[in-house]
């Protein structure tokens, strides 16, 4: 038998009739290791764990003194564990700890040169349940947490987030406060599309096109030079462009005018769309190397059409990674949708369409006027539009040049 | 003599001599371990003297601090330091040396 996983059980026997005993021993195949001598008719002697029935049996026909000194092996560690639970106990606790203090967040770096920025971040951060010492395994992902802090904080021109170990790294770069930019006022004025003046303020500097004009791209609609009759003196007169910079100012205007646009939009009469029935299915795998551990879910087809949801997240133990990885997927039922739309519909989801794609294009001070259906076609199962919108909005051109286009 | 001598050792190791005659073989390590083959049981065990019954007679092993490391059925292994084995023919009489 193995010397590692044998038991062996420590036995005295006080008698004088110990002979006899070894003899028995000896007959019944009862193995017997380290025996000595300790006194006259005294003997100490271990005995493998299996023998002790045959021992006990044997110890009867002898009139011999026999008691049980000492246990070594497997199976008396094993009890003596059970016995000592408490040790194993705390021995589970401390890896659980140990694994925590690895596996949690404890460093929160915001790298940017606004304190009070950074503070908001932390503050925005602890209120999402980012926080020294909570578990990196159930905080959401950098990208989430990338995209709701550029949600709200619209200061914020871009942040990265790194995560290593129990850091949590933030580099945030803010915007460029824009009143830097507005320091650099323009000279002049000029539209930006082809349009028809509603209203016009002018804060500083002359307009130079009246109510209900049409202007075109490019053409000048405030300027800076007060004097009109300079422009013709400094177009005669080069060398004397730096005293004439005195007369310009800065322009500071906002000229409403009516523009249009054109929108082309094809909408389908027949839609089949995958609709959440808001049953979910949980399922979280352990993954170690090739091998999937289901821990809970042990159903492999949960509904007839679904779509899943996976967060995987891996273990680590500082910079080492563990190759367990904590899978768990979320099964959302769906069922098929056919929709059947009418031509009305469709159209009317089509402007809708149109309008919403307009209003990303354009300015979010701007309105839209109205929208006209200027051609309507059906076609292949689908509506094709053509759609004319009157758009009210700001068309000054903001850029820093005097000298025009 | 020598040719004799070796091929007497190459029958008794071939035939396995011991164990068909059921003698009993002493192996020594120095004077701290004994290796009894054959034996039939302890007739006496004090830390000083061992008496083992074997086929045909007796081993006496004397010595200081003797323990049985292990005792099985056919086989007991002795330790301790061991000063004297003596071996005990009974058709011969106790003494191994004397001549009949």
């Amino acid at each position: 038998m193995n010397r590692l996983t044998r038991t062996l059980v420590g036995i005295r026997i006080k008698g004088d009739q110990s002979e006899k005993f070894f003899e028995l021993c000896r007959r019944h195949q009862v193995k017997l290791f380290k025996l000595k001598e300790i006194a006259n008719n005294d003997y100490i002697m271990y005995i493998a764990l299996e023998d002790l029935k045959s021992v006990r049996k044997i110890r009867y026909k002898t009139k011999l003194k026999l008691t049980f000194i000492d246990k070594k092996g497997f199976h008396f560690f094993k009890n003596s564990l059970i016995k000592k639970s408490s040790l194993v106990v705390v021995c589970v606790l401390a890896f659980l700890f140990f694994l925590y203090l690895t596996q949690a967040i404890w460093l929160i770096e915001i790298e940017s040169d606004q304190d009070q920025l950074n503070y908001h971040i932390k503050q925005h951060l602890k209120d999402h349940g980012i926080k020294e010492g909570v578990l990196s395994w159930w905080i959401d992902s950098p990208s989430t947490v990338q995209s709701r802090l550029l949600d709200a904080f619209p200061e914020i021109l871009w942040v990265g987030i790194k995560q290593s170990g129990i850091t949590y790294q933030l580099e945030v770069i803010p915007k460029q406060i824009e009143k830097e930019i507005e320091d650099d006022k323009p000279f002049n004025l000029y539209a930006q599309k082809d349009g028809v003046i509603k209203r016009a303020h002018v804060r500083k500097g002359r307009l130079v096109v009246g109510q209900h004009e049409y202007v075109k791209k490019g053409q000048l609609l405030v300027t800076g030079q007060l004097n009109p009759n300079a422009e013709e003196n400094d177009e005669e007169n080069e060398d004397e462009v730096e005293n004439e910079k005195l007369t310009w100012v800065e322009v500071d205007a906002e000229i409403i005018a009516e523009t249009w646009y054109r929108s082309t939009v094809e909408v389908p009469l027949s839609v089949k769309q995958d609709l959440e029935t808001g049953r979910v299915y949980q399922k979280h795998n352990v993954k170690m190397y090739n091998i999937n551990i289901p821990l809970w879910g042990l159903n492999n087809d949960p509904f007839d059409d679904y779509h899943i949801e996976k967060k995987e997240t891996r273990w680590r133990l500082g910079p080492i990674k563990l190759p367990v990885v904590f899978s768990s997927s979320r099964y959302k039922e769906t069922i098929q949708h056919d929709e059947e739309r009418s031509v009305e519909e469709a159209v009317e989801i089509g402007v809708r369409q149109a309008r919403e794609s307009l209003k990303h294009q354009i300015d979010p001070s701007s309105s839209i006027l109205n929208e006209k259906i200027l051609h309507q076609q059906v076609d292949d199962g689908k509506v094709k539009l053509h759609i004319y919108f009157t758009v009210e909005e700001d068309i000054v051109n903001k850029v820093n040049d005097r000298q025009g286009d | 003599m020598l040719k004799l001598i070796n091929q007497v050792k190459s029958y008794i190791d071939n035939h396995d001599i011991v164990n068909e005659l059921k003698l009993a073989k002493v192996t020594t390590v120095g004077t701290i371990h004994t290796y009894v083959e054959n034996h039939q049981g302890i007739i006496s065990f004090t830390s000083k003297q061992i008496k083992l019954e074997v086929p045909n007679g007796s081993i006496d092993i004397f010595g200081k601090e003797l323990m049985i490391n292990r005792l099985e059925k056919d086989e007991v292994i002795i330790e301790g330091e061991i000063d004297l084995i003596k071996l005990n023919d009974s058709d011969r009489g106790d003494n191994p040396f004397s001549q009949r």
